[in-house]
């Protein structure tokens, strides 16, 4: 099953648009095409990845058992027929 | 160039910029719509293992030759983002492997998990949306979210959302409060800066 975008658009702008258009009060700035969502809005979450990208965080599951990153992407890739 | 042909650039222009600037808060609807998304179990709360596969998701959409890392031109747009690249690429290659990648999601999520229950919630959420788009200044460097901090981005939320500057967050402007929530705390049809801020606190104390 294909993911849709907006599922992965975890901070993104809102690109959102819609057809049936606000019933008074319309804005025609609103109205306005919006910025495609940047890949790098999504990962770093705008400008709390900022802050946080220099933390560092241990790579464990729940008994403090190091994770392979590389396996459990290859392991995630199979479950969606990568 | 022709007087009105200036004048009809100079619109568009403002017009263009009207519409990034309202473009930066996010909205109700689709916040809500984005949580559902990652919270595949339904249960009102974003897991650490929800979390890692929507990471892993997005990993894989923004790494278009599939060669495991994600490199400068794949995902970076903006100089904010450049300089978070530099941060997140711990051996300083130029390139994001899945374990630098999986340390700034990880970070990210643990930030976001305010009450620290392991979980991130509509309200946790909601704000680091919020945050993501304002800035969070991190005072006491404990990678956490203060109250205090968190204070001080909500003044930055409520002004960029407050358009005609008068103090008070009519639904028109509170676009990303969901509209049970703006009607819960509203008075005389608007809410101020320290009912907003009071708001978040009982809603991350309390739930």
């Amino acid at each position: 099953m294909k993911i849709p975008v907006t599922a992965l658009a975890l901070f993104s702008l809102s690109a959102s648009v819609s057809f049936g258009g606000p019933s008074r009060g319309a804005d025609p700035a609103a109205l306005a095409p919006q910025p495609a969502p940047a890949a790098s809005q999504d990962i770093f979450a705008g400008r709390i990845g900022e802050v946080v990208a220099a933390n560092y965080h241990p790579l464990q599951d729940h008994r403090g058992q190091s994770v392979d990153m590389n396996k459990a992407y290859a392991a995630w890739k199979r479950t969606k027929k990568l | 160039m022709p007087t009105l042909a200036r004048v009809s650039l100079v619109f568009a222009a403002c017009a263009a910029l009207v519409a990034v600037a309202r473009a930066d808060l996010p909205v109700a609807a689709d916040l809500r719509n984005a949580f559902q998304q990652l919270d595949t179990d339904r249960n009102e709360r974003i897991n650490e293992t929800e979390w890692e596969n929507a990471s892993f998701a997005l990993f894989h959409r923004c790494d278009k030759n599939q060669d495991d890392t994600l490199e400068l031109t794949e995902i970076l747009h903006e100089a904010l983002a450049a300089s978070t690249f530099v941060r997140a690429d711990e051996n300083g290659d130029r390139r994001i492997d899945l374990n630098e990648y999986s340390h700034l999601r990880r970070a990210i999520f643990y930030t976001a998990d305010i009450d620290r229950n392991d979980a991130i919630d509509f309200t946790e959420f909601e704000l680091l949306r919020l945050l993501g788009e304002v800035g969070w200044t991190d005072v006491n460097k404990n990678h956490r979210i203060e109250f205090s901090e968190l204070q001080a981005s909500l003044g930055l939320v409520f002004a960029k959302a407050d358009q005609n500057k008068d103090g008070q967050l009519t639904a028109a402007e509170a676009t990303f409060l969901q509209p049970d929530t703006f009607a819960a705390i509203a008075k005389d049809g608007a809410v101020d800066l320290e009912t907003l801020v009071a708001s978040y606190k009982r809603r991350l104390l309390y739930g």
